[in-house]
């Protein structure tokens, strides 16, 4: 008498259960791999802005540099006249590097200097510059630096809900 | 004999299934190293560019004293934190000097180099330059 209860495997039992199993592994091997690829590619995408934005800013300091020692030597020269706000912006007009873009404007006390150099194809790296030149001669920079992008939103204000107070 | 048939097919199938499957493995597995190799290699360049931009915004802000021209060593290990040369995983380099022949007397430009390389075989993982100009003040 044959015996009912012997269990025994089908023919296509296998081949669907192998299917399965490298679908999976496939599937998570590829997934893996992405995953850390796509990891790797933010890093270093991250660090070529790193080197670009550094390099930007050696310009605008490079930039710096030729301004306040062209300052300078107008002081050393020109010491029968006063140094002019105009005179000063005009010079430095003409002895500015290309790749910087510089745009004036006259205070009372001092000029302030926005340069303007390209971090990349949509990010420029702005640096203000205050300049003064006062009766003493002495001629101060200070500055401050940040990363302006293209297409940036319009920040809206909103109106806070009324929060509980605790 | 149709029992024998049947095993014989089973089998077959079997060892074709077998080979299908390593196969596969195979693929996969090295998908899976390939992509741990990834995963370290993006951990230490995040750890190392993290470490340098750190250093570098710390002499913008002027916090450190890098002001003197020269070269200042600093050893570290896996985690970038400052250890003993001897449980050093990385040395970093900063390499201070002056930008161009002359020194303007209205201020300085410096160039900084950080440079950070393995400690034992000595190749450069990381290195970052920048020039930043100290202004001075002239006084008549």
């Amino acid at each position: 008498m044959k015996d009912k209860s012997k269990f025994q495997i089908g023919t296509g039992v296998t081949s669907i259960l192998m299917i399965f199993v490298v679908l999976c592994l496939t599937t998570f091997a590829i997934l893996s791999y992405a995953s850390a690829d796509a990891d790797l590619d933010m890093t270093e995408r991250h660090i070529t802005f790193i080197e670009t934005y550094y390099n930007a800013y050696s310009k605008l300091n490079d930039e710096v540099a030729k301004i306040d020692n062209i300052i300078y030597k107008m002081l050393e020269n020109d010491t029968t006249q006063e140094l002019t706000q105009d005179v000063v912006i005009s010079k430095i007009h003409t002895e500015k590097s290309e790749n910087v873009d510089i745009i004036f404007e006259k205070s009372e006390k001092s000029i302030d200097a926005l340069l303007v150099t390209d971090i990349n194809e949509k990010q420029q790296l702005k640096m203000e510059v205050t300049i003064n030149i006062n009766n003493n001669k002495n001629v101060c920079i200070v500055n401050k630096c940040y990363v302006y992008t293209e297409g940036e939103a319009e920040i809206e204000e909103e109106t806070l809900p009324d929060m509980w107070g605790g | 004999m149709e029992r024998l048939n049947k095993t014989r097919a089973f089998l077959t199938e079997f060892i074709i299934v077998i080979l299908f499957f390593s196969v596969a493995a195979v693929i996969a597995i090295n998908l899976y190293v390939e992509a741990d190799q990834r995963n370290d290699e993006s951990v230490l360049k995040s750890l190392l560019s993290m470490q340098a931009q750190s250093v570098a915004e710390n002499i913008r802000a002027q916090k450190d004293n890098y002001s003197s021209i020269g070269m200042y060593t600093e050893y570290l290990d896996e985690d970038m934190c400052t250890v003993d040369e001897k449980k050093a995983q990385y040395m970093q380099k900063i390499i201070v000097s002056v930008v161009g022949d002359k020194v303007m007397t209205t201020g300085r430009e410096y160039k900084y180099d950080i440079v950070i390389s393995d400690i034992d075989s000595e190749e450069e993982l990381f290195s970052l330059t920048f020039r930043q100009y100290v202004s001075g003040e002239v006084q008549q």
